[in-house]
């Protein structure tokens, strides 16, 4: 019972409403620079059958169960659910920041068993800038972890903050900067090492509405430019619908995937794609999934 | 017209706070300083009415000071130098085995115990088997300053060291840093703030270690310039001797807080001011 | 682990079946530690006992006496030791309670105005700075040997924090619940009694213990200047006759009844913490 079929599933359901629904936009063809994958890519992330169990004192938590789940390159992929559904574990399980209890994870195709790959970038909610660094040398951290020379890496970090839009900033403190400059640095410091993925954990939660709407604007921009394999977590219908190609809905008690909905809307996505049919659409239906979950009190 | 009528009325606003601000502060410290005024001026009036060799005056004071100055700078050198070895001693220490300590769940878990022990035991009660293995001179008194400071710094570096977030910790890992590389990097530098703190209390309590040694082994320092003047009842030269040591005392714990200042700074670690 | 058949199928066999492995899982971990800390503590005394022994083997007696000379003197003098240890321990008692009372009722007095709030706390941040142990001559020529100069010298060091702890602890109200009561029209003697009290016990029972810690040390100083009577004045006086074995179980006495008074002033604390429902975050 893998969530892939129902995928596939999906798929040919979206792609028919597409066609049916719009024939305007079916007749057309996708744009040149469309992000949206081939069947054919090859898979970057692959988790099969992943179960993931713990201990927390009193508690037992079974986290993820029966999880697989393939993921193509330069796919954006976003994870959603109610809270404690599992999703950051799964992240973290990818990561290789936590052991699973039964299953395999493999990225590139070599298993994922420990943390530190130099193939994986990672932002996380509380953008973990350190304090005592300029944004500059926030960035450069990974290089140093990789043991490349700074000398070398320096253009490229340079080169990072003004994708991110931060020209100029270079030599200011976290203490300096605004949340959503502080989660830029953090997506530039995930860059630095040129990973082929990119692992974000709810890394606009802590923001403002205003300003977390502006970064989905920016991330599409910067994902345009430096096209990578994201995996995103977060627990905003409307931000997941906005960001990706196919949206992995979670349940919670134990963590199963329920269902992964397409999102039948073509990259370069701009502010407009919010009001379209297909938007609302997709939107309501990861609503309704979440809403026909049984309510798992604790 | 109404930006600049806004923007003058702000300047005002901001002038005349910082005025009252200022006042009130003026008051404060004139306040203050009555107090001690009016503090020095009893114990003169207190002192007048008494025999000098029971409660020298402040006048009384300065001139036993003046009087046995060469005793004292001895003594305050020696006390200095005792405080100064035996503070960086413990604190050095104190840093080394409360990273040890706190990077390695095995060895909190088993000198848990043996660190409360130490925490409970006042290292002061030592002091005669100290002096009676080490001597009469500075080392004895340097080794109990540094156990005295020792405490203090361990306790807040292991403290300091693990109370990191949760996501700092993350990146490092996902960064495939060794332990080492997350404690150079990441914990040591977050925990000073923590560590300073633990510092500050370490050098009052190197300074009272001292003293209480001075006390016991006698011989040199202000301590034992004190006992000199208490056995001969020459209360002026223990007052005076009081004296210095007070103001020892205040310069070094001010010259640790000024270094704890600049040490955060640096770092810019420092918490942002109180309003 | 590859992906190999699960032993179950259901959801609720293969909960239990992760559940048996984490829970397996855990306990050997716990058993692993409780074994290294077992072993490691026995090692540590083990190795210290030792390093006495080998010492003692090296040293001369009058320097280092071995852990056996040390409890045959404290059987011949247990009744030295037993007499002094009834003034030592009186005179932290007294000296606790007087520096507590002291401390709390000027902290009170003075947390009721702003102005010597204000005038006050400089002083007592420097006062911090300054080692209040250099006393112990003034207040022996003041008060003379006997015991009341020990008292005040533990009084004098056990005051300063409860001081400065009563005075905080009063001021700590939280803001909102300050709102409430003079909404009601609660008088500034009511506000006190009713909240301000109470905000500043959790501070004020952290002063007592750190007070009952202090008041010890203030005794032994006290004691070691005066050198006449109690464990401290023992200490000294083994030390200036070289007699070690006695200093050496003196010491150990009078580490004892310090770790007694640190163990029993927690344990009063989290007791007084606890009857008054303030253990914990939040008040």
């Amino acid at each position: 019972m893998t969530a892939h079929t129902s995928a596939v599933a999906s798929d040919a359901r979206a792609a028919a409403d597409v066609k049916a629904a719009t024939p305007g936009v079916a007749a057309a063809e996708p744009p040149e620079n469309s992000q949206a994958p081939k069947e054919s890519s090859r898979v970057v992330i692959h988790c099969r059958d992943v179960h993931k169990f713990y201990l927390a004192g009193e508690q037992s938590v079974y986290a993820l169960q029966d999880i697989d789940l393939e993921i193509r390159e330069r796919e954006f992929v976003s994870v959603v659910g109610k809270s404690g559904c599992g999703k950051s574990t799964l992240l973290h399980c990818i990561a290789g920041l936590l052991p699973v209890s039964h299953g395999e994870i493999a990225i590139n195709g070599e298993r994922v068993q420990k943390p530190g790959r130099r193939d994986i970038g990672m932002v996380f909610q509380t953008s973990a800038l350190l304090r005592w660094r300029t944004a500059l040398e926030n960035v450069l951290l990974p290089a140093e972890m990789f043991g490349l020379s700074r000398k070398d890496i320096e253009p490229r970090v340079r080169e990072l903050l003004r994708l991110v839009d931060l020209q100029g900033f270079e030599k200011q403190y976290p203490n300096q900067l605004s949340g959503g400059m502080q989660q830029r640095v953090a997506i530039a410091r995930a860059l630095v090492h040129d990973p082929s993925v990119l692992l974000m954990d709810e890394p606009f939660g802590a923001l403002d509405a205003h300003t977390r709407e502006n970064m989905n604007l920016e991330l599409m921009r910067i994902w345009e430019a430096t096209p990578k394999t994201v995996l995103f977590v977060t627990h905003d219908l409307q931000e997941a619908t906005f960001l990706s190609n196919r949206v992995v809905v979670m349940t919670a008690h134990p963590g199963t995937i329920q269902e992964i909905v397409e999102v039948p809307i073509p990259h370069p996505r701009t502010r407009d794609v919010l009001y379209t049919r297909e938007f609302v659409r997709t939107v309501k239906h990861l609503r309704e999934l979440l809403v026909s979950q049984r309510d798992g009190g604790r | 017209m109404r930006e600049v009528t806004r923007e003058f009325l702000k300047a005002k606003e901001t002038r005349a706070r910082a005025t009252r601000l200022w006042r009130e502060r003026v008051g404060e410290n004139l306040a203050r300083l009555a107090v001690l005024l009016a503090v020095l001026g009893l114990w003169h009036v207190v002192a007048a009415r008494h025999d000098a060799a029971l409660l020298p005056g402040p006048g009384d004071t300065y001139a036993g000071l003046v009087r046995g100055w060469s005793l004292i700078w001895t003594g305050a050198v020696d006390t200095v130098t005792e405080i100064a070895l035996g503070f960086a001693a413990g604190v050095v220490a104190g840093l080394v085995l409360g990273s040890l300590i706190g990077q390695s769940k095995t060895l909190q878990g088993v000198l848990h115990p043996f660190l409360i022990l130490y925490q409970a035991v006042p290292k002061i009660g030592l002091a005669p088997m100290i002096v009676l293995l080490l001597g009469f001179g500075i080392l004895p008194k340097v080794v109990l300053a540094a156990m005295s400071a020792l405490f203090p710094v361990l306790e807040n570096t292991i403290l300091g060291v693990q109370r990191v977030d949760e996501d700092g910790v993350r990146l490092f890992r996902a960064l495939g840093a060794s332990p080492f590389q997350t404690y150079w990097k990441f914990r040591l530098i977050h925990a000073l703030p923590s560590i300073m703190t633990g510092v500050r209390v370490a050098v009052v309590l190197a300074t009272v270690s001292v003293v209480v040694a001075e006390f016991v082994a006698g011989r040199i320092g202000l301590g034992a310039t004190m006992m000199v003047g208490y056995a001969q009842l020459d209360t002026a030269l223990v007052f005076g001797a009081l004296v210095v040591l007070t103001l020892i005392g205040l310069a070094y714990y001010f010259g640790v807080f000024l270094i704890e200042r600049l040490v955060l700074r640096w770092f810019n670690l420092a918490p942002p001011a109180r309003s | 682990m590859a992906p190999e058949a699960l032993p179950a199928k259901t959801h609720a066999e293969l909960f239990q079946y992760f559940h048996d492995l984490e829970v397996a899982a855990e306990a050997r971990r716990a058993r692993r530690t409780r074994r290294i800390n077992f072993v490691g503590r026995v090692l540590l005394v083990a190795g210290a006992l030792g390093g006495w022994w080998l010492m003692a083997a090296f040293y001369p007696p009058v320097l280092v006496p071995s852990p056996g000379a040390t409890w045959r003197a404290f059987l011949a003098e247990i009744d030295t030791i037993w007499k002094n240890t009834p003034p030592t321990m009186l005179e932290i008692a007294l000296g606790f309670l007087a520096g507590s009372a002291l401390g709390i009722g000027l902290g009170g007095l003075i947390a009721q105005s702003r102005w010597a709030e204000v005038i006050v706390t400089p002083y007592l941040v420097v006062s911090q700075a300054v080692p209040k142990v250099a006393l112990a001559p003034i207040l022996i020529i003041f008060l003379g040997y006997g015991m009341g100069s020990k008292v005040a010298m533990a009084a004098l060091i056990a005051f300063f924090p409860l001081l400065e702890n009563t005075i905080t602890g009063l001021r700590r109200a939280d803001p909102d619940s300050l709102r409430l009561f003079q909404a009601l029209g609660a008088s500034p003697w009511q506000i006190f009694t009713k909240l301000r009290v109470f905000s500043a016990l959790p501070l004020v029972f952290a002063g007592l213990r750190i007070a009952a810690v202090l008041a010890t040390l203030g005794a032994i100083v006290g004691e070691f200047v005066a050198g006449n009577r109690g464990l401290g004045a023992l200490l000294v006086i083994s030390m200036g006759t070289f007699s070690t074995p006695l200093l050496y179980c003196t010491m150990i006495v009078l580490t004892a009844l310090a770790l007694g008074v640190y163990v029993l002033a927690q344990w009063l604390e989290r007791k007084a913490l606890e009857r008054c429902n303030l253990a914990g975050p939040g008040i």
